[in-house]
């Protein structure tokens, strides 16, 4: 029996999940019958398994809401915003009941009557004293109650199915390998066994990690209902739009992504998007626009949020920040527009001018940031006032196997997440200074000045007497968006993919570490926590006003080109292409390249897409793709393999000739080859269809050289090349008319740019106006500055 | 009332633990510090493919860190769902009780009284109950 109800819960958990959005809908559109059909089958649903369960709490309340949707079904009634509002009242009853019976609690008692009094109320008699007022206040303990309930998730069946089959054949590999090791025939057999083991063991990891993986529609489809109960408050409109809902993430990161989510839709939606009123006296639609969009890049999902409300008001924020002395006076006037943007992450501050029930009592962003912070994420603004903000969340796309730096200090082996470190260099190497000022060591990296501590005195341990390398190893850190520092370690060791998993309460607690990991020497190791690290170091306070100040030079991504990946092309050599362009890198089944038209092409999400840098498919394994993207098309690059991440620097030397190299950047000391994505676009997509582009006629005799010379360089150019004069029955909008030869007649009627070819090289200066038929450069000159005219620039 | 004890060693005085709360009892081979911990805490060390966290019980009696000797048993523990290894001296004996917990009698010299809970008999030997939930995190109980 306890099982049928875990399962009933679970059911109905679920299906109120995926209900709330349609009820929104419904409401926005009572005539709606398809809505209105899954609301009747959910409440349907349960008051059959109710009955049968014996709950007759939830019986009560969905046969009532049954009855008055059937009757709205067969006409016999009218839904009205008072009805729907009763229907959504018990769904919500239902849903807070749900919540109890999970934590294992006995149903409290309570009368649902006003609920059901409610449905049956004749919309046209005037409404009596508000009927939530006697709602048992069940709201205070559902949030604990929530934390104490049973974790559980829904795995498909096929996922099992792949993961018993997946267990047999480890079970037969081990078998395999046994056998092997009992006939002591090493060599290949036994290396072929071992290898069998070792393919189904990452298999595993790989299925039981998707086990983990929930699409984030899990977080998104309540945010219908959210938003419609903050607007039904606060009295504003709001139209809110989500997309890139079937993006997957692991459960835990989307449990630890809700609560700052809904704070900044709460905020966005209370401080951001005005009232309908002022909203149309600033020139706005009434309705406000409410963006949320989630999509993967690399092993980070972003999830935008995007308002067009008023923004933030800098200037009241400073002031707000003066009074309640979060930084003083001449701080803030130190601080850039970036850093006083910053001041909204400062704890005890709001630019709401009262505190409503909403929000605006100045516990919130400084929380959000702490907590998107903790799971490794970031948080940006991108305000625009007047217009609106742009919150953009980045988050990593799974908590557990974190790519690390294993490092050595005092003896001891630490792992480090990759995702905080920038840079790592010797101690004696010359971009790097290393001095002791007012008591504090501080290191000058190339400028730029960092505090500098080892990670023996943080962690209290001896450094080893006699370490195997001569030369300590600094590591630049980024703790935070705004804390960065150097940290001295003996040595680093490896760089390794770590599956991590929380400590003991007792050792996460000091902050130091983020949690403990098993390498594969069998010894554990610490994850160190970097912002714990700086906390230990005390080195907030140090660095935070040293970053407000220097707020004012340029962002270090300005001055340089932005990140590019390094990676190696199949014939061997390394080349860069900017990060901005690859949307992120897959492993592709050779079997879904086939050679179709000429070109490799992917099939992909129900397309095909044309792969760039492979000249046949290859005949088994797996292919590297870069996803290159413009944001609307999609390109794939065949790639080797991918190296790392680099900063391009501020100057690209441009390649010689156009073509698939755009230029030539120097990292380090090398000189690599940069590509030019939009030569991979305009390559692999083509450029325009050719009717779309301008009409060049080419006038006079109709020869070889005109249609087999001219005619190409002319397309080249972006033409369509037309023959004739306008006159011949061609339209007359040509944007640019070549006049081929010395006996050609200039037609009477002509538009747009003329130019004219003579056959011979000629002295004369009187003949300015005329081209040399092979004085390319002049012709492509003035072919391209037609097009300019014919697109009106 | 019939419950099962575990018989253990801790700086040569014999204890009880709840047998419900033992996983199990491994012998620890090597355990890796943790700098800058509470300490009571002597380490980590795998169990398979788990990381433990190891707790000396001695520290909480004796106020001295014991040294591992290697192979020296531990009592798995899980807490909270994280599991720890209780380093003890030695592992004598699993009984069951017939009689219920008999309180403490007054204070007990100052380490015993942290980790006592209650006194237990058994053919006519008295022995200490002690509270492992205490030993993993005893921040939590002097909060309460």
């Amino acid at each position: 029996m306890d099982d049928l109800i875990q399962e009933f819960i679970a059911e109905t958990r679920e299906t109120l999940d995926a209900l709330a959005s349609e009820l929104v809908l419904w409401e926005q559109n009572p005539h709606d019958s398809t809505r209105l059909d899954s609301i009747f089958r959910f409440v349907h649903t349960v008051k059959g398994s109710c009955g049968f369960l014996n709950l007759p709490r939830f019986e009560r309340l969905s046969h009532a809401a049954e009855d008055v949707l059937a009757q709205v079904r067969d006409g016999k009634r009218e839904a009205s915003a008072p009805l729907v509002d009763a229907v959504l009242g018990i769904i919500d009853r239902i849903g807070e009941l749900i919540v109890v019976m999970e934590s294992g609690e006995a149903l409290p008692d309570g009368s649902d009557s006003d609920l059901i009094a409610a449905l049956d109320r004749d919309p046209k008699a005037p409404e009596p004293a508000a009927p939530e007022s006697n709602v048992p206040a069940n709201d205070t303990g559902s949030a604990a109650r929530r934390q104490a309930a049973i974790r559980s998730i829904r795995v498909p069946l096929d996922l099992i199915d792949h993961l018993m089959n997946g267990v047999s054949d480890m079970v037969l590999a081990r078998n395999e390998v046994a056998r092997c090791l009992r006939d002591e025939q090493n060599g290949p057999v036994l290396e072929n066994a071992f290898e069998r083991l070792s393919s189904c063991i990452a298999d595993m990891r790989d299925a039981i990690g998707q086990t983990r993986m929930q699409r984030i529609e899990r977080i998104f489809s309540p945010l219908p209902r959210l938003v419609r109960d903050l607007c039904a408050d606060l009295g504003k409109k709001v139209d809110l739009r989500t997309s890139g809902s079937n993006v997957e993430l692991d459960r835990e990161m989307i449990e630890m992504i809700r609560d700052p989510l809904t704070h900044i839709i709460r905020n966005s939606i209370d401080h951001g998007i005005e009232s309908p009123a002022a909203r149309s006296l600033a020139g706005k639609p009434a309705t406000g626009r409410l963006s949320i969009s989630a999509r993967q890049s690399g092993n980070q999902i972003l999830i935008e949020i995007a308002d067009d409300g008023r923004g933030i008001d800098t200037d009241k924020l400073v002031a707000r920040a003066q009074t309640a002395k979060v930084r003083s006076a001449s701080e803030i006037h130190a601080l850039s527009e970036r850093a006083r943007l910053e001041l909204i992450f400062a704890p005890g501050l709001s630019t709401a001018d009262q505190v409503t029930a909403i929000s605006g009592r100045g516990v919130g962003m400084d929380v959000v940031r702490s907590n998107i912070e903790r799971i490794g994420g970031s948080i940006d603004l991108e305000n625009n006032p007047g217009k609106g903000l742009r919150v953009i969340l980045r988050v990593p796309l799974t908590l557990t196997i974190i790519p690390c730096l294993t490092v050595r200090a005092g003896g001891q082996e630490f792992a480090m997440p990759r995702s905080a470190i920038r840079e790592i260099l010797f101690d004696n190497n010359d971009q790097v200074r290393i001095q002791q000022v007012g008591g504090r060591d501080l290191a000058y990296i190339r400028g730029e000045c960092l505090p500098h501590v080892a990670l023996e005195t943080l962690l209290g341990l001896e450094r080893a007497a006699n370490p195997a390398a001569r030369h300590r190893t600094i590591i630049t850190v980024n703790a935070s968006s705004e804390l960065r520092y150097a940290l001295a370690v003996e040595a680093v060791i490896d760089h390794e993919e770590l599956v991590v998993r929380p400590g003991a309460p007792v050792i996460m607690a000091d902050g130091l570490y983020a949690g403990t990991t098993l390498p594969d020497n069998g010894r554990p190791m610490l994850l160190l926590d970097p912002l714990g690290l700086a906390n230990r170091a005390q080195l907030n306070e140090f660095a935070r006003p040293d970053e407000s100040q220097r707020g004012e030079a340029p962002d270090a991504a300005e001055i340089d080109g932005g990140s590019a990946l390094l990676f190696r092309e199949a014939a061997g050599m390394l080349r860069l292409m900017t990060l901005a362009a690859v949307e992120r890198v897959e492993d592709v089944d050779a079997a879904r390249l086939a050679l179709a038209g000429g070109q490799v092409r992917l099939s992909i999400d129900g397309e095909s897409r044309p792969v760039f840098g492979l000249d046949q498919p290859p005949q088994s394994g797996h292919a590297k793709l870069l996803h290159l993207s413009d944001g609307t098309r999609h390109v794939l690059y065949a790639v080797d393999d991918v190296i790392d991440i680099v900063r391009l620097p501020a100057k690209v030397e441009p390649a010689s000739a156009p073509g698939l190299v755009g230029g030539i950047a120097l990292i380090g000391d090398q000189q690599i080859e940069v590509i030019d994505p939009h030569w991979v676009f305009s390559n692999m997509i083509g450029p325009a269809p050719s009717s779309d582009r301008p009409a060049c006629c080419l006038i006079g005799t109709d020869d070889p050289w005109t249609r087999n010379i001219l005619a190409p360089l002319v397309s080249a150019a972006g033409y369509r090349p037309v023959f004739g004069a306008p006159g011949d029955g061609q339209p007359g909008d040509a944007a640019v008319s070549i006049i081929v030869g010395d006996a050609a007649e200039t037609p009477a009627a002509l538009r747009g740019e003329i130019i004219r070819l003579r056959d011979t090289l000629s002295g004369d200066p009187q003949d300015a106006d005329t081209i040399y038929r092979y004085d390319r450069a002049a012709l492509l000159g003035r072919l391209i500055n037609g097009r300019k005219g014919a697109l009106g620039i | 009332m019939k419950e099962l004890y575990l018989i253990a060693v801790i700086s040569g005085e014999k204890v009880v633990i709840p047998a419900e709360q033992v996983d199990s009892v491994v012998n620890v081979r090597e355990s890796v510090p943790v700098p800058s911990a509470a300490p009571f805490i002597a380490g980590l060390f795998a169990l398979r493919s788990r990381v433990l966290t190891l707790i000396d019980c001695q520290f909480f009696v004796t106020g001295e860190p014991a040294d591992l000797t290697p192979g020296q048993p531990a009592i798995v523990v899980n807490i909270g769902g994280c599991h720890y290894g209780l380093l003890v001296d030695a592992v004598i004996d699993v009984v069951q009780s017939v009689v219920a917990p008999a309180p403490l009698p007054g204070q007990l010299p100052a380490g015993w009284s942290d980790i006592g809970r209650a006194l237990l008999d058994f053919d006519g030997t008295t022995y200490l109950l002690i509270d492992p939930d205490y030993m993993v995190n005893p921040a939590l109980r002097r909060a309460a």
